[in-house]
């Protein structure tokens, strides 16, 4: 029996280590690359950088505003760390990520979505796992720990048992780590400057009915980041970026925030979109310039 | 409790240790404790069916009991019937009423009648198929005078709830194991660690293949009239090493578990797929299902001693309940036909082997590889039925492999997929390739040694589907 024990302990603690020691590598391979938006920012950015403004939010923002249209237009240095399928407290995260790296910016834009205006679900986000390699950082430990659920919470436990979320996100994390070592400039479906279009190639239907939603603002963690902002001497400027099927109304005495509401702008002119809420590569054009035009006002 | 939980993962240590501390007292002790521990396995789904196992358990000691007693030979008979009509009746109650009455319903709409019978919301308790069974084992045993009861009514409690293998088999026989839980147990060494061998490759099995393929399996057969052939066809292999990484998965979990307890259970899957004839196949996948047919009904029957008539219907029939086993749906019982219909022509054709006839070995090795390859896919075209919602559906599945209707490739439909895919098949060809090998060598079961322990341990680690973790097919049988 003793031997058993003896071995099977043996054998178990060998598995556990030399797991964790093949994560910790890949760990190191992924922040080492430009895979996903954490590390893109990291290892493509010298710390210390200062933009002239930054492009936070979720595929909206991701694929509505173009930072080099931008920047030919308005002669600025600007990033889009906007991450598809993710929400508020994400953007938050990224935000925080940003500033514990070391980079300023002189605005933020954030990308509001309208499932965000009031509350944002409290589960963790289905791309938050881009941050694991980052698992070892207190804002992002509390970020898992605040939103992970279950027994297991391989995230929250990433910073020391980096197994784990390798093991959970096995198909999410593994692939881009090993790509990450041969490729380790290889970015997923974004550009050197952190944007992406949809294809002009798919449309939505004539939209029959367009709906006015009046918006407030009362999202608490939007406090959040406010606060960030404001302690980094950065400019927060929330952005609505264009609907099919919808216009934002902003009732401007309720906010607090300086407001760029693109909503409606690009209403009725369906070959713009890819989606009711995403345009297409010309509609991204389309939107990046009435953009411009209330930014450089800001 | 599943046995890929993090519940199993602590509750499993905690019993190990807590067994073997009573190894030195009384034998009860140790029972006790995996009655105990087996009640909380299963009570951990849903502990108001345990009153089922409780009932069961006491059903049978007692009747078991008076059977061995009783001289009387329809008296004898009378006390079996009793325990048949309990077991079967709670089988038949939670697993096939509603079965029963959406059938009847259907075939009075055909013939013009409309009736509207109450169909009852039922949970089908886990395992009841298979304790259900290995109950019967005991009675009938009995009853034929193979076995003798016991008196012990804590070891026979134990027996009928023994954890590993309570609700997904191996369907074990009372003559095998209840004689297990009246003798004194030793731990040994060799046994322990060929159990924990065992553990790994079933886990390999189930999280590496069974639970990787089931994201394709599931993506491809819920939307197969939009495939291509070769989606198609690949939903069609996947699911064949699905349900087989499922199942044998658990067996081999079960088995190993038992081993470290001391205790050794049936094989239940001896390389099935490896088969180069039906009747192979059969010998070789679920085991203790096919010997439990063929000693209780196909025997009773009549087996193959009367005319070759009479030995066609017992197969056919064995085959058919065999398939309604499964579950009540048509499309098992279909799968059990099609099995019956290709054993058929095989029982007839039989020959007996002549050893002094010289074969080409060349000969002899295409042959059978050809024969392999035939059964193969014949295997892989029955399990569409097993998958498949109806017979309609698993018809036009069949269909649409040779005339696809659609242009749509599931498996290749994103980059996570294609990864899950080659991750899939990679190691389904790593699983086949040590089959392979410990079949050459005429085991009965794979042993990783243990110097590769580690590597299969991290292949789990790494390439096992922790998020996207299924429960065991079988389950729900």
């Amino acid at each position: 029996m003793k031997k058993f024990l003896i071995k099977s302990g043996y054998y178990a603690i060998a598995l556990v280590l030399i797991s964790n020691l093949i994560c910790v590598g890949l760990m190191w391979s992924l922040r080492n690359s430009s895979f996903y938006k954490p590390y893109f920012l990291t290892s493509s950015f010298q710390t210390e950088q200062a933009f002239d403004y930054i492009i936070l939010g979720s595929s909206r923002g991701l694929t509505t505003l173009d930072s080099k249209q931008i920047d030919e237009q308005l002669n600025t240095s600007g990033l889009n760390i906007s991450m598809d399928d993710t929400d508020l407290k994400s953007h938050a995260l990224m935000l925080e990520h940003f500033v514990a790296s070391g980079y300023h910016s002189k605005k933020v834009v954030l990308t509001l979505d309208q499932s965000n205006f009031i509350k944002t679900d409290s589960t963790l986000g289905n791309n938050d796992y881009r941050f694991a390699a980052y698992g070892y950082r207190d804002y992002v430990t509390r970020h898992y720990e605040n939103y992970e659920e279950g027994t297991v919470k391989p995230l929250s436990r990433s910073g020391y048992l980096p197994m784990l979320c390798y093991s959970y996100y096995n198909l999410e994390l593994i692939a881009p780590s090993l790509m990450a070592i041969i490729q380790p400039e290889k970015r997923n479906k974004f550009d050197d400057r952190g944007n992406y279009s949809y294809p002009t190639n798919k449309s939505i239907k004539k939209q029959k009915k367009i709906e006015t939603v009046p918006a407030r603002f009362i999202n608490p963690i939007l406090d959040g980041i406010q606060s960030i902002c404001q302690e980094q001497d950065m400019e927060l400027i929330i952005y609505i970026a264009p609907y099919a099927d919808r216009q934002i109304q902003i009732d401007e005495n309720e906010s607090n925030f300086t407001v760029i509401n693109n909503s409606g702008v690009l209403l009725n002119q369906e070959e713009l979109f890819y989606d009711v809420i995403h345009v297409n590569r010309i509609g991204r054009q389309k939107a990046t310039d009435y953009f411009i035009e209330e930014f450089k006002l800001q | 409790m599943l046995f890929n939980s993090i519940e199993f993962a602590v509750f499993l240590p905690i019993v190990f240790a807590g067994f073997w501390l009573l190894s030195k007292s009384h034998i009860s002790y140790q029972n006790l404790l995996l009655l105990i521990a087996s009640y909380v396995f299963y009570g951990w789904w849903d502990w108001r069916f345990l009153s089922l196992i409780v009932f069961s358990s006491l059903v049978d000691y007692s009747l078991g009991l008076l059977i061995h007693r009783e001289e009387n030979k329809s008296k004898r008979k009378l006390l079996l019937f009793a325990s048949l009509i309990v077991n079967l009746g709670f089988l038949g109650f939670f697993k096939y009423y509603n079965f029963f009455i959406d059938s009847f319903v259907e075939a009075f709409t055909f013939f013009g009648s409309e009736i509207n019978p109450d169909r009852l919301a039922i949970i089908l308790p886990v395992g009841i198929s298979f304790y259900t069974f290995q109950t019967l084992s005991y009675t009938i045993d009995i009853y034929r005078r193979q076995l003798e009861p016991t008196k012990d009514i804590l070891a026979f409690f134990t027996f009928v709830s023994f954890f590993p293998q309570l609700v997904a088999g191996p369907i074990e026989r009372a003559s095998h194991l209840l004689p297990q839980f009246l003798t004194k147990r030793q731990f040994d060494y060799q046994r322990a660690v060929s159990g924990v061998q065992l553990i790994v490759w079933g886990f390999f099995k189930k999280m590496v293949i069974a639970d990787n393929a089931a994201v394709l399996v599931n993506g491809i057969f819920s939307d197969y009239e939009s495939q291509t052939s070769a989606s198609l066809i690949v939903g069609m292999l996947l699911f064949a090493f699905q349900i087989y990484g499922d199942f044998s998965g658990y067996s081999d979990i079960a088995i190993g578990t038992g081993r470290l307890f001391g205790f050794d259970l049936m094989t239940n899957f001896r390389f099935p797929y490896l088969s180069k004839g039906i009747s192979e196949f059969w010998k070789r996948w679920h085991i203790s299902l096919s010997t439990w047919f063929r000693d209780y009904l196909y025997i009773p029957l009549g087996g193959s001693r009367g005319s070759q008539m009479a030995a066609l219907r017992n197969i056919f029939i064995v085959f058919v309940v065999s398939g309604f086993w499964h579950g009540a749906n048509w499309t098992f019982i279909a799968w059990g036909f099609i099995h019956g219909l290709l054993y058929i022509p095989m029982f007839v054709a039989r020959k007996p082997k002549d050893k002094n006839l010289r074969t080409n070995k060349t000969l002899k090795h295409l042959s059978g590889f050809g024969s392999w390859i035939a059964i193969f896919t014949f295997v892989c075209f029955a399990w569409i039925f097993f998958r498949s919602p109806s017979i309609t559906d698993a018809w036009s599945y069949i269909l649409m492999i040779f005339d696809p209707a659609g242009s749509s490739s599931y498996f290749t439909s994103t980059g996570k997929l294609m990864l899950l895919t080659l991750i899939s098949f990679t190691a389904i060809l790593c699983m086949m390739a040590v089959e392979f090998y410990f079949n050459k060598k005429n085991l009965r079961e794979v042993r990783i040694k243990p110097r590769y322990l580690l590597i299969v341990g991290l292949a789990i680690c790494f390439l096992g589907a922790f998020k996207d973790h299924a429960t065991f097919i079988y389950f729900q049988f």
